[in-house]
This record gives structure tokens, sequence and C-alpha cells, in this order.
């Protein structure tokens, strides 16, 4: 690929997050309301109709999940506090401009790309939550003698995905700032049929008052037995799990583009609301119902357990929770994508990714095994936001360059490339050395975050120090090309 | 006018709750809880475009 063509994909990426560019001015902060309110609508989606059954399938216990969702959102909002919310106060900036500095355009074309697909398949897994949902009265016509409904075929599921798929991506490439206003006014409103539905339930499990809950829970709910092809889970698990589930957006940083319109860092405590009401009361609530839909031979998919619960708002709520994120994720996933496609329009770009989306969503095991794509998700971008972490704190403090590719004016930042796939290689072989064990990963997040830190700083002071040496040897090039192998600074970028 | 549109909105989530709780305690039925459940969906998504701000994204 030539020098033209590579300034040109650069030029087209960076074209595409131009409005985000400057750091955020004074004038354009928030206060406190908006960010409780952000959050909270944020973390309330379809997938919860899928994690909470997974805890009650992976043969947890109630203390289990009860306590261990306490502790693990508790880390990740404490995670939002003091790891993400400072840095975007600090730098106003987006997590991809931040990573561009520090990685240099090529890093952030790369990390584009991965995001982009990985972005892809979470809309599939959404598609499929609201499939389940609108699949319900298609499987009266596939009733058995004696039986009410029967399952789907597979070509039923795949009409059903092309389908509800068209009409998601068709809203994407129409712009999803409708579809995002839509997703704010109904995050309320799930909530409430989250709770309802799971309250109205519990009289079928045996609980008939407060005092009941405690011995159903154990007995009828969490009842320790790992349903048949999943992994046993433990508090630690639960705890890691509810830890990680958003690592791109806090230890990532991918919350920056959003922190960084905070007033104040201790914001990002605001993540507390969406932790608590959709990490904790909506998991529980939608294990109640997937307890109730066993107990019944129910089909524990989403859209069952929620008919179960709250009848048509049910279902409903299984559809609108799908189709809210569906259809931004598929947009942003477009936009993430759309720097590898040259000259493709955005229609065109979105309308593949969808074509793609609906591809996943005809694989029922995108759901099945959702927590094991939500934790790679994790694994994967976790590095970057890791280097960006350590160039803004840690950097500066050892006598080396923040933003050093911006400075040296590198097309990519070996460190942080190196870093970024010798950290995920890392957790690849740890996986498959456990032999594929499906609920593993959870443990290799901070292995993985501490692998990537320690590499990084060690190569970028390595490469900084190689840049001194070099031009010590020719201060007339040093001249020429300021800021590459100048004077060390101790300064971060403020 | 904006506080009686969001004491409609705010009223619906509250007649569903009421419902499901009237369903835990025994007092209602489970038919008649899928009927009050929709009238409250109703009355929210009625009532919640006409006062509630947009959002951080759409804002900027």
């Amino acid at each position: 690929m030539g020098t033209g063509q590579k300034s040109t994909l650069v030029e087209r990426l960076d074209a595409l997050y131009e409005y985000d560019r400057e750091p955020v001015t004074e004038d354009k902060l928030h206060g406190w309301k908006i960010f409780w309110a952000t959050f909270a609508g944020e973390h309330i989606a379809g997938t919860e109709f899928v994690i909470g059954p997974l805890f009650v399938m992976h043969g947890c216990t109630a203390v289990d999940v009860l306590l261990g969702l306490l502790i693990g959102n508790f880390l990740a909002v404490l995670s939002w506090a003091f790891i993400c919310a400072p840095i975007a106060v600090k730098t106003r900036l987006t997590q991809y401009w931040q990573l561009r500095k520090l990685g240099g355009p090529w890093l952030t074309v790369a990390y584009s790309a991965v995001y982009g697909v990985i972005l892809c398949v979470l809309a599939g897994a959404m598609l499929r939550v609201s499939m389940t949902s609108i699949a319900l009265p298609f499987q009266k016509l596939f009733s058995g003698p004696g039986v009410e409904t029967g399952p789907l075929p597979q070509w039923m599921w795949v009409v059903i995905a092309v389908m509800v798929g068209s009409v998601i991506a068709c809203l994407a490439v129409l712009g999803f700032k409708g579809m995002a206003i839509f997703s704010k006014m109904s995050a309320p409103w799930m909530v409430v049929v989250f709770v309802i539905a799971a309250v109205a339930t519990l009289p079928m499990l045996g609980c008939h008052s407060l005092g009941d809950f405690w011995r159903v829970a154990n007995e009828k709910i969490w009842t320790g037995k790992v349903t048949e092809g999943m992994g046993r889970f433990t508090i630690w698990h639960v705890i890691g799990f509810a830890w990680l589930c958003n690592m791109p957006q806090h230890f990532g940083m991918g919350d920056m583009t959003i922190l960084r319109f905070a007033r104040k860092w201790q914001m990002g405590f605001c993540s507390c609301a969406g932790m608590y009401l959709g990490h904790y009361v909506a998991w529980v609530a939608s294990g109640i119902l997937c307890a109730a839909a066993i107990d019944r031979g129910i089909a524990t998919d989403p859209g069952p357990i929620a008919y179960l619960g709250a009848g048509l708002t049910g279902a409903l709520c299984v559809v609108v929770a799908g189709w809210n994120v569906a259809s931004p994720t598929l947009y942003r996933a477009g936009l993430a994508l759309q720097v590898a496609t040259p000259n493709w329009s955005r229609w065109r770009v979105t309308t593949v990714v969808g074509a793609g989306m609906i591809v996943f969503a005809c694989m029922p095991a995108i759901i099945k095994h959702l927590d094991l794509l939500v934790t790679t998700n994790a694994l994967v971008l976790l590095p970057l936001g890791a280097f960006i972490l350590i160039d803004i704190r840690l950097l500066p403090k050892i006598g080396l360059q923040s933003n050093y590719a911006e400075k040296a004016g590198s097309l990519i930042s070996w460190p942080a490339a190196g870093a970024w796939i010798f950290a995920t290689c890392f957790s690849i072989a740890a996986f498959v050395y456990k032999d594929y064990d499906p609920v593993f990963p959870i443990f290799l997040v901070l292995p993985e975050w501490i692998v990537a830190v320690v590499l990084y700083t060690v190569l970028v002071a390595a490469q900084q120090k190689m840049a001194g040496a070099r031009a010590t040897l020719s201060p007339v090039a040093t001249e020429s090309r300021p800021g590459q192998a100048g004077p060390v600074s101790t300064e971060g970028r403020d | 006018m904006k506080s009686v549109l969001k004491t409609i909105s705010f009223g619906s989530l509250a007649l569903m709750l009421a419902a499901a709780v009237l369903v835990f305690a025994g007092r209602m039925e489970r038919t008649s809880y899928f009927i009050v459940s929709l009238i409250g969906t109703a009355g929210w998504f009625a009532s919640v475009p006409f006062w509630m701000k947009r959002g951080l994204h759409q804002s900027e």
C-alpha cells in the first residue's frame, strides 16, 4: 500500500471523528443529573434478559449471585470513578483521539476494525434477543399434538432474523438519533418491567411473602445445579463477570467519550445507577424469570421468560430492549468499519454490517454463550485502555514522555502495537492451556491487564531511550524533527 | 402542563408496580395484571416524549 493510500485511509478515519477532535470546552460541561440518567439508561438492555438466566444455568447459589453481584458491580463503579473518569476529566478527549496521540493513526485504524467486528457480533446478539420475543406467536404454528407451542425450525429463525434485522439495519442507515432518544425514554419503563415481572412471578415458585424469599431463592431459583453443557460459576466468577462485563467502558476507557463532559471526576460514581439497576436488579429479576420457566418446562430464552413474567408487556420489553441497543450498535459498527472500505458510503457499509449481524443472529449459541462473548470483547480491548492510563498517569512520573507517537510523528507506536498483540496472545494461550474452559477467561482479565501495563511501560522506556541515544549521536536530525528526541519532558498531557 | 404529563408518566409506572404487588399478595389475577401492565405501558409512552430531555449523546 502506497503512502498516498495510507494517508487517505487515516484522513478518512480522522474525518469520521473530526467533530470530537478538540477537548471539551468549559461551557459544554454537564452536572450530576445527566450522568445519572445516561448511565441508568445505557446499562439496561436486552442482554440483561440473557445474563440473569446464565447465572441460574451456570449453577450459582443465591449467595453467589446476590453477594457476588453486589461486590462485582461495586468494583465496576470504582473502576469508572477512579480509573476512567479522572483521565476523561483530565484530557477532555475521546478514547479515539487519546489513543491516536499515544499509538499513532495506524493503531486507531486497527482498533476501529477490531471494534467494528466486535460491535457487529454484539448487535447480532441483541437482534437474537428481540427475535426470541417476535418468534412467540409463530411457535403456535409449529405446535404438536397436546402441546400449545413447538420449537421453530432453523429456516424460520433465519426468516425472522432477515425480517427483524432488515428493520434494525434500516433504522441504523437512516440515522440512530431517533432510536437513541427512544432508548432513553424507554429505560425507566424497562426497569419497571423487569421488577414487576419478577415480583409477579415469585408466587409461581412458591414465594408468597418476603419471609419466603430466601428459602425459594436457594431451593428454586439459584439452586447450584449446573445445566448440561454449561460450566460451573462460583462467587468469584460472578464477581469477575459483573466487574468485567463493562471492562471496555471503564478499564478500557471507552466511556471517556461520555465522562469528558463531566464537571468533576467524581461523576464517575454515577455509574452505580447503571450497575445496580441494570446489572443487579435486572439480572436478579431475569434469573427469577428463568427459574420459573425451568419450573414450568418453558424455554429459557428472553422472549418466553419475559412473556411468562409480564405477558405482552414483557414480550414488548424484550423487543424494545433488543432494538434499542442493536440499532445504535450497528450504526457504530458501520462507523468503525467504514475506514476499511474505501469510497463506500455510510449506508452501504452499514448495510453490509447489518448482513453480518443477521448471520450472527441466526446462531443460537450467540446468546447461550453471551458471557464468553462479553469476556472476549473485554480481553481484546482492555490493553488499549491500559495504555491510555499508563501513558497519562505513570510515564511522566518515571521521566518518560506521554503521547510519544504524536510528538514523534509516528504512524504507529510499536510499543503499543507489540504490547497489545502480546497481551492478547497471552490470554489466548492461557485459554488454550486450560482446554478452552468457557468460564476461565473471566480470570484472565487482571493478568492480561498487568501484562499489558508492564510490557507497554518497558517497551516505551526502551523506545524513548533508543530515540534519545540517536538524538545524542545526530543532533541535527533532532532539530529537524522536534519532539521526537528532544529533552525528556516530565509533563503529562493537560 | 409538564407536571401533569410527568404525573401521568410516573403514575403509569406506579400502576404497573401496584398490579405486580397485588399479584404477589394473591389479590389480583395474572390476566388482570397483564392488562394493567399494558395500560401502564401505553400511559408511559404516550406521555414521556413530551417532557423527557434528550441525553448527553443527543445534546452534544
